[in-house]
């Protein structure tokens, strides 16, 4: 007996072509799915230039099907094989989201992305760490990260989306709304830093806007916006590092690279 | 909540859950050990088996863990270790404790994280949480801190176990030659070459017929009862007539006391057997003349060509003639040599398991095969 397959669908935002150093094991990780109790449900895909808009896209388009996970592919990193049935089986405990790791593109000094917050907001990159570990972080770059469905719907039901005023729109957590909210008002405030504050005005949309689960904000990119938004839902996000990626440049930086960057200062020839 | 503790492990599992009862084995008594747990912990005791036999021995520990069970599994690190080594230069002071062995653990080993999780993935775990940490050990009088692995993984779901189905059918009786091909085997263990057979059959019929209260007679508390305590949330007792088994009633079936347990189900399991076909017969009638009306008599037993005493296992073997005769019934399921032929096969590792007690094989083995029968009360 088995237990029923994991549906999932891959979310690939891409832009441009991919290299065949990317499309080939991306192809024989979706045929080796099943074999692994894994089915594929779809392939999700969005190609403008936003990436943020690209995964609010494919992440609607899931939410559409019945796949309870969705498995996040960037197009310029390779992942392991095993990735996905790896990262299910550390899930199977109730984990929401869950990512491998890969590092940054830099092969002289790759650093993970894989983030920890600091007290005043900003983020450092999981510097100690042991080879198989499952940790618990802050953020993670998207590439190789499992998400369950559950948390796109808590993102859904906690927050809001409002137009602001001098352009574009903003989701904002239920809670974090005070008194009431506008169809069309400003004051001479509006668009100001007064003594460090910025009175920034939002109004309501005229027609209903989707909530977006990744915003480009602040300088900040769009993944962090959202383990901000799913960890203020209550999810907790975890990397197994276990499962180890490559981010390909011209060529994949990965776990060695890692190594050399760490142990060659210290005269260690590897 | 119940914990197994392999090795020393007992007063770290105390703290971590006070409430729980805890049994406590030795590495080499694990397969022994009755019944399934909410946790299985073991505190270094994966580095004294041999490399070859790991992911074997993780599959054991696994398979002592409830639906949903915890393995908590504490290792050395290699990784630690190496490190240590080149970041000082020297070997900690623990490095040939956890490396090279020692004079008492030749077979210390220790183990990279990501080596043991592929373990745990062979064995049929997934690792849910992987931390490396530190512990201390006293060393020739000092304590030292190293490096190791706490893991902790569940058993696959793949592996969840699946009850056969509840027949709709009204029980009647029946006697049968059990048919391999029909069996779905359960994750029990057993000493039995083959008792795969028959306890699917023998939890088939408990489903089937809902009882609560059983008695099995001719067995201490055997896996096969912690598996239908567990799964079925029947109340067992046991008897045995052999007078250091501790089993609920140690006397003979016939000696049993009156003291108010009147079961639902009276099982045999492949116990019946170890009598004359005299006192199978006898002990077949007390059993039901034991039943209340809709009771359930199971038993499995052994069955050949002709019915002879088989010194090997001291046991009656019974031909199918006799088989009729003893339990009252006029007709027989099952064709005997089809049956031989699916052992020959190797249907569930009969064959090979039988070589193994038997030490061979030959073109006309099995000498026996299974056979049950069950009666209901009228």
């Amino acid at each position: 007996m088995t237990e029923n397959p994991s549906r999932i669908c891959l979310g690939i935002p891409s832009y441009g072509n991919q290299p065949s150093d990317w499309w080939v094991p991306m192809f024989r990780t979706a045929a080796l799915l099943h074999r692994q109790n894994i089915e594929l449900t779809d392939v999700l895909q969005y190609g403008t230039m936003m990436v943020d808009f690209n995964r609010n896209k494919i992440t609607r388009a899931f939410l559409e099907t019945e796949a309870e996970w969705l498995f996040w592919v960037d197009a310029d990193n390779i992942n392991p094989f095993s990735a996905v049935r790896r990262l299910l089986d550390t899930a199977c405990d109730g984990k929401t989201i869950v990512g491998g790791i890969y590092f940054s593109k830099k092969a002289d000094k790759p650093i993970p992305i894989a983030y920890l917050r600091e007290e005043n907001g900003t983020y450092r990159s999981l510097g100690d760490w042991e080879p198989g570990e499952i940790l618990e972080l802050d953020a993670l770059g998207m590439n190789c990260v499992l998400t369950h469905r559950t948390v796109y719907e808590d993102i859904d039901d906690n927050y809001v989306t409002l137009t602001r005023l001098a352009g574009g729109t903003q989701s904002f957590h239920r809670e974090d709304i005070q008194g009431d909210i506008f169809d069309n008002q400003s004051a001479p405030t509006d668009g100001k830093i007064i003594n460090g504050v910025l009175h920034e005005r939002f109004i309501l949309p005229e027609k209903p806007v989707e909530v977006k689960f990744f915003e480009l904000h602040a300088g900040r990119t769009e993944d962090i916006n959202f383990f901000e938004k799913a960890k203020r839902c209550g999810h907790k996000v975890y990397v197994d590092t276990s499962v180890e990626c490559e981010h390909l440049t011209w060529r994949g930086i990965g776990m060695d690279e890692y190594r050399h960057f760490v142990y060659s200062p210290l005269g260690v020839e590897l | 909540m119940r914990i197994l503790v392999i090795g020393d492990g007992f007063d770290l599992a105390k703290e971590q859950w006070p409430e729980a009862g805890i049994d406590t084995c030795k590495l080499n008594k694990v397969k022994s050990m009755p019944g399934l747990y909410d946790r299985v912990f073991s505190l270094n005791q994966l580095q004294m088996v041999y490399r070859q036999d790991i992911v074997d021995t993780l599959k054991l520990w696994g398979s002592k863990l409830k639906e949903g069970g915890e393995l908590h599994l504490f290792a050395p690190s290699f990784e630690w270790a190496a490190k240590h080594a080149i970041l000082s230069n020297k070997l900690p002071l623990l490095f040939s404790h956890h490396l090279e062995g020692d004079k008492d653990n030749p077979k210390r080993s220790i183990h990279l994280a990501r080596q043991l999780r592929v373990d745990m993935e062979d064995a049929g775990l997934r690792v849910t949480s992987a931390r490396v940490g530190l512990y201390t050990k006293l060393v020739e009088g000092e304590e030292c801190a190293a490096g190791q692995h706490y893991m902790i993984a569940r058993r696959k779901i793949g592996q969840r176990i699946v009850l056969p189905k509840k027949s709709n059918k009204p029980l009647t009786d029946e006697l049968l030659i059990l048919d391999p091909s029909k069996c779905d085997p359960l994750p029990i263990e057993s000493g039995g070459w083959n008792y795969v057979l028959d306890y699917y059959w023998l939890v088939e019929q408990v489903i089937n017929h809902g009882g609560k209260k059983i008695l099995d007679v001719g067995s201490l508390y055997s896996n096969l009862d912690f598996f239908l305590k567990e799964y079925l949330g029947v109340e067992i007792r046991t008897v045995e007539r052999n007078q250091s088994i501790g089993a609920d009633y140690s006397c003979d079936f016939s000696d049993l006391p009156d003291d108010g347990f009147i079961p639902d189900i009276i099982m045999w399991a492949s116990s019946i057997e170890h009598n004359s076909i005299e006192d199978i017969r006898r002990y077949y009638l007390e059993s039901m003349g034991r039943l209340k009306k809709g009771g359930l008599f199971i038993a499995t037993f052994a069955i050949s060509q002709k019915t002879a005493w088989h010194e090997a296992t001291k046991q009656t073997n019974l031909s199918m003639e006799d088989a009729k005769k003893v339990f009252d019934m006029e007709a027989i399921q099952g064709n005997l040599a089809e049956i031989k032929k699916m052992y020959q096969d190797n249907v569930h590792s009969l064959r090979s398991n039988y070589r193994s007690i038997f030490g061979k094989f030959d073109a006309s083995d099995p000498e026996y095969v299974v056979g049950a029968v069950r009666k209901v009360k009228r």
